[in-house]
């Protein structure tokens, strides 16, 4: 029952109203909906394995009588299974041999098949088959996929399963709400695209990330490294992390509620409900977080004394709505509208930081347009445009800063702040569009092509009168960027789909106006206008030597636009940088899986990944000459050699393990120091300040059933990890002590669900051992964390 | 934001500097020698070269001794880690202070060394000092007192050398003027008054105005006895906060300071060298080398915006590093890879100005100045060698990279007699 959840570290009454609120939003979506039987879809596609053909009429039947299908014009199917349950389904087509799947339908799922013909082949056949084919082709770019069930257990959002992600690092500077930054193979920030289903977020990533997506929404997370797809567009060269979000069932609920220590609260739903007459889906979701983040932490520069975090409070508000058509023409139309409010208070770490925080608040509105066979047999139409709106700043205006003994001290500036050397209070608007069209063409089984457009534009209105009052000048100018990336694509499928290449040229062009003030002599603004295009490809294949065997390469030389920041500063503390030249990389990646799928559904799979990259003209952010003042600058070149090892795989029905490690090495390789003939002193120098030794582990004990009766299903999950200690400056001296120590982190979960996964109660553990961690140097993390999650799902 | 934080680094990093000066031409009154049998009396050299990270604004500074100036590569294997944007302050007792990062992401502390005579490093104590409080500058008044400038809060600390026990905070904060905070920079003693230079500092750490300003504390009751000020010499920025010789007396006892101006960033708000005569508590107004107004004889710019080290050499010659950013067309735009610190000679009495023929110019990372054995020594990171070249003022002869080292030569000292 809702009303017995009670949280431990209810204290105050803020948080006790706060509590009552979500508990009662629960129990009101629980009363209106609890009477509505349950039941989960099965569905799919049947196809031809090797022409990719929609076996039109084949039939689909359900184990012990529970009934049966046939498939659609299109080779579609659709299956309605009553209660959570293991499934069997039976797959048969004259002329075919037949398949066989064993499922476990805890949930709506998907499931695809692929049906082998008994005849020999026509001669001279031509099959046109889409979506099949593309799919595969696309599995020649190294991949990690992460699956929904990985999505619950222990972690509490996105960051948490992307830390156990071969290849993949998240360092985060504190608790909730806290700055992070994803990096996979070494590579991080604006490196990465972040995309939402195929969508990148661009510049709304400076408001909401991908971490604030509930975990509930998510269907798989799809991680890039090295190449991103060409369907994304963008121009993401360090990889991409693709969050696909769930197709829902007519009729769908979830909401979930967690509590946890340092005061944490998550409440997300979502609700969808679909006509099916019209076609018509209107969904409706929101998201409220909250932590105080008041964790104790060690203060190591500070006489290694432990202090509670007093000044890290956070609370996220979100709130979308969304329309789908699927009947209107288009196979999808999809309209959504999310507004989201931010407010993070600012933790001193050296000093006691006690008014300072940031602040933001934005909109964002989207359209989505897909159709197959556009016009044309063959050719698949894909569109989205965004537009978004966002105020934030920084509030920095206390006339005090105070030590850890609580000693008054005077302000950064005779004008207030406790932070930088100037006080803040800001209020800037940026506004963006972005749009990004797909279109593929299937020619024939054998070639494909693909052009893809992303053109985004950006504008930023600083406002800072209080900044500008301490500077004594205007010093916030507003600026504008264009982006178009025009990607064309070539798929060559050879040998009955052994062997899969794809082949993608770019073309990146941007322009920028904005005005800077670039030293002290100049008293007006000066113009900063540009105008670039630059080149780029990449090329990944595959080749299966057995159906469960195969190899991956990749190879690619592609440059990364800067973003407007980087290019024309942000108005008042970054100056333009018109000369600044795009990141090029140059990489390949070569791999070998291994994945076979067991009798009763179990999977083994082995993948091993060996990678090269070389990252030239880094985009690095320094200090001006003039003080207070930073931009961006291009130095330095960096060399990557790794390999990274996954192995996954049920042991038995019951146990799921799976374990990954990575080492990446990232060297300087700059010859000598710029512009003089002397030797670069930490040429071939481990890159300092990121990790290059990491690895996890991680079991789930599963069983249905386990207390008795009916419906329900218990797990039990592990996770741990492993970073191996570096160093925050080059290593140099064998005495060197400033690093960010080795961390080896565990989490647990116990996770039982009834009524047909209707309910589910999760208790979790962070930290286990309760270790003192840090992944940005002298940034505590949280202790451990102890949390309670109350899922209702509904569909 | 926090970004941002890192910006005080370009000022730390555009004119790195470094103590120089043997302690028997030093007339400030100098504490005795710590004696610490067995370890012997080091009469060697030190130096320290700063490595940046990737980034560029952050990164790490070495320390190592040498029994001698013995010409060969060093690199930085088994060197001490230092402060970042700040360096040693070795003193005339034999001490060596080890400050913290200047711009903080460090342990706030104070640590003090001595050197044995085989070159060994002996930590001698460790005084905790506040969070950001960019402590840049050290003098001795004996053996239980010394004085330790925070820019960062606007307070002198005094503590006890022996010790390492903080003895009380003289605080100048009601000193700033009305748009700038003051921040506490180089420091001398004479007849027992300790002379502060002071840096008025606006939000872009620039100077406000041309006021040349030092606090004048007595050392018996730590009070601030005299706010110095002078607005006629048309300079300001009293002395450079990491460069404890921008600060120093001559054989008369006359005091001099190193004004930095603006950097050369804001016309109209200069450097150069101004003096206390000794005897007196106010700023000698007819004495003064202001760089915009006096030509560097030999340098194609004719004149430098400010002075980024200076190294006083007895009989009224000041050698220093002149910033000139005329020099390199992209200076202003790229700190960190501007070739614009020259070598000069400056007379004090003559008030004249000479490119030394035969150094290279530098980077402004490596700018040490320091004397040994008769020769002046310059740390330079040029576009040929990173290392450290010697001049002899006899001979007017210049000889190096005498030492081959990894990463910007900031630092020399030499214990040499």
């Amino acid at each position: 029952m809702p009303g017995t959840v009670r949280p431990k570290h209810v204290e105050s009454r803020e948080t006790r109203t706060r509590l009552r609120c979500s508990l009662a939003m629960l129990a009101m979506l629980f009363c209106v909906l609890s009477v509505v039987a349950q039941e989960r879809v099965v569905y799919g596609k049947v196809t031809d394995r090797r022409t990719g053909e929609p076996l039109v009429g084949a039939t689909v039947t359900v184990s012990k009588g529970q009934g049966g299908t046939t498939a659609d014009a299109n080779g579609r199917y659709r299956l309605v299974v009553q209660g959570s349950q293991r499934v069997q389904l039976d797959y048969h087509y004259m002329g075919y041999r037949p398949e066989r799947r064993e499922l476990l339908v805890r949930d709506s799922l998907k499931c695809d098949v692929l049906m082998e013909s008994t005849a020999k082949e026509l001669h001279g056949i031509t099959v046109i088959a889409r979506s099949e084919i593309r799919k595969l082709r696309e599995s020649a770019m190294p991949v990690s996929v992460i699956g929904e069930h990985q999505l619950q257990g222990t972690a509490s959002n996105i960051n948490d399963v992307l830390a156990r992600t071969v290849g993949v690092t998240v360092r985060n500077t504190g608790g909730m709400g806290s700055a992070s930054r994803i990096s996979v193979r070494g590579l991080e920030g604006k490196r990465m695209g972040m995309y939402v289903d195929e969508a990148p977020m661009s510049q709304l990533s400076n408001f909401v990330a991908l971490n604030d997506i509930p975990t509930n929404m998510i269907e798989r997370i799809e991680v890039y490294k090295g190449i991103v797809p060409y369907k994304f567009g963008g121009s993401a060269l360090g990889g991409a992390v693709n969050v696909v979000t769930k197709e829902y069932p007519p009729v769908y609920l979830d909401a979930s509620y967690e509590v946890g220590s340092f005061n944490t609260h998550q409440f997300s739903t979502v609700l969808k409900r679909t006509d099916r007459k019209s076609g018509l889906q209107f969904g409706i979701g929101g998201v409220f977080s909250f932590a105080k983040n008041n964790y104790k932490m060690t203060l190591d520069n500070l006489d290694g004394r432990t202090v509670e975090r007093d000044h890290d409070r956070f609370s996220k508000l979100m709130g979308g709505m969304s329309l789908k058509a699927t009947k209107w023409w288009f196979d999808e139309m999809k309209w959504e509208l999310i507004g989201m409010r931010t407010r993070q208070e600012i933790q001193g770490i050296d000093l006691d930081v006690r008014e300072a925080y940031n602040h933001s608040v934005s909109y964002v509105t989207s359209l989505k347009l897909k159709r197959n066979n556009f016009f044309l047999d063959g050719l698949d139409f894909d569109f989205d445009a965004g537009y978004i709106i966002g105020i934030y700043g920084l509030s920095d205006k206390a006339m005090h800063r105070y030590d850890w003994d609580g000693t008054q001290l005077p302000p950064v500036s005779p004008f207030g702040g406790e932070q930088n050397n100037f006080p803040s209070d800001g209020s800037n608007r940026s506004n963006e569009l972005t749009s990004r069209l797909n279109m593929g063409y299937t020619i024939d089984m054998h070639h494909a092509v693909n052009l893809n457009i992303y053109a985004d534009r950006t504008s930023l209105h600083p406002k800072d009168d209080l900044m500008d009052k301490a500077l004594g000048f205007k010093a916030n100018f507003p600026s504008k960027m264009n982006t178009v990336t025009v990607g064309f694509s070539y798929d060559l499928t050879l040998f009955d789909g052994r062997f899969q290449n794809a082949f993608t040229l770019k073309d990146f062009f941007f322009s920028s106006h904005s005005r800077s003030i670039n030293t002290y002599s100049v008293s007006e603004p000066e113009p900063v206008d540009v105008s670039k295009t630059y080149l780029g490809f990449s090329d990944a294949m595959r080749y299966k030597f057995t159906n469960d065997l195969m190899l991956k390469a990749s190879f690619n030389s592609e440059v990364r636009i800067p973003t407007s920041e980087e290019l024309i500063g942000n108005g008042y503390s970054i100056l333009a940088s018109p000369a600044l030249k795009p990141e090029r990389t140059t990489g390949a990646n070569l791999g070998l899986l291994y994945r076979h799928v067991k009798d009763y559904g179990g999977l083994l799979e082995v993948e091993l990944n060996g990678f090269y990259n070389q990252l030239e003209d880094m985009i690095r952010f320094t200090p001006d000459m003039i003080p207070t003042m930073a931009r961006y600058r291009n130095f330095g070149s960096v060399r990557t050699k790794g390999v990274e090892l996954e192995m996954k795989g049920d042991v038995c029905r019951l146990l799921y393990l799976y374990a990954n490690g990575t080492y990446q090495d990232l060297r300087d390789v700059r010859k000598t120091v710029p512009g003089t003939e002397v030797e670069n002193p930490t040429r071939n120098m481990r890159i300092p300040n990121v990790p290059y030794l990491l690895a996890n582990f991680g079991a789930e004990l599963h069983k249905e059933n386990l207390f008795g009766g009916s419906g329900q299903n218990t797990r039990l999950l592990f996770d741990a990890s492993y970073v191996h200690q570096y160093f925050y400056d080059f290593e140099m001296s064998k005495y060197q002590e400033r690093k960010i120590p080795t961390a080896m982190t565990m989490d647990a979960a116990i996770e039982h669900s009834f009524g047909d996964d209707r309910w589910t109660l999760t208790l979790k553990v962070k930290n286990l051992a309760d270790r003192h961690v840090v992944s940005e140097f002298n940034r505590p993390l949280p202790g451990r964390y102890i949390g309670f999650k109350l899922r209702y799902l509904f569909k | 934001m926090k970004n941002f934080k890192s910006i005080l680094t370009a000022v730390a990093m555009t004119a790195l500097v470094c103590a120089c000066g043997s302690s028997n031409d030093d007339p400030t009154p100098a504490p005795q020698p710590n004696p610490n049998p067995g370890t012997g009396t080091f009469k060697g050299v030190i130096f320290a070269t700063s490595v940046t990270n990737p980034e560029g604004n952050s990164g790490a500074s070495y320390m190592q001794a040498l029994t001698d100036l013995l010409p060969g590569t060093y690199d930085n294997s088994n060197a001490l880690p230092v402060g970042f944007g700040t360096k040693p302050i070795a003193t005339a007792s034999g001490n060596v202070y080890v400050l913290p990062d200047y711009m903080g992401n460090t342990k706030p502390e104070l640590n003090r060394y001595q050197i044995d005579a085989a070159g060994k490093w002996i930590k001698k104590g460790t005084l905790l000092l506040p969070a950001n409080a960019a402590a840049c500058n050290i003098v001795e008044l004996n053996n239980e007192k010394a004085y330790v400038s925070l820019q960062g809060l606007g307070i002198v600390m005094a503590f006890n050398p022996t010790t390492m026990k903080k003895l009380a905070d003289i605080d100048l904060n009601d000193l700033k003027q009305t748009e700038t905070k003051v921040s506490p920079a180089a420091m001398i003693v004479r007849d027992g008054k300790l002379f502060v230079g002071l840096n008025q500092m606006n939000a872009q750490y620039m100077p406000a105005r041309n006021n040349i300003e030092l606090a004048m504390i007595d050392t018996k009751t730590d009070k601030v006895e005299k706010h110095i000020v002078n607005t006629t010499l048309g300079m300001c920025f009293a002395t450079r906060p990491i460069d404890p010789q921008s600060i120093f007396m001559d054989e008369q006892k006359d005091i001099y300071l190193n004004c930095i101006g603006s950097f050369g960033f804001i016309l109209g708000l200069n450097g150069g060298v101004v003096r206390i005569k000794n005897g007196a508590t106010d700023i000698d107004p007819d004495y003064s080398i202001r760089l915009d107004k006096t030509e560097i004889a030999g340098l194609s710019t004719k004149h430098a915006e400010f002075l980024g080290e200076v190294c006083y050499a007895g009989d009224g010659k000041l050698y220093a590093y002149a910033n000139s950013y005329g020099l390199d067309p992209n200076a202003k735009t790229n700190p960190y890879l501007s070739i614009t610190n020259v070598p000069i000679v400056i007379d004090l009495k003559e008030k004249t100005m000479s490119v030394i023929k035969g150094m290279e110019i530098s980077n402004p990372h490596g700018i040490a100045i320091g004397r040994h054995k008769g020769l002046i020594v310059f740390g330079s990171a040029n576009k040929k060698a990173n290392g450290f070249y010697t001049y002899d003022p006899a001979t007017k002869q210049v000889a190096g990279p005498v030492m081959r080292v990894t990463g910007n030569p900031c630092y020399f000292h030499s214990f040499a007699k």
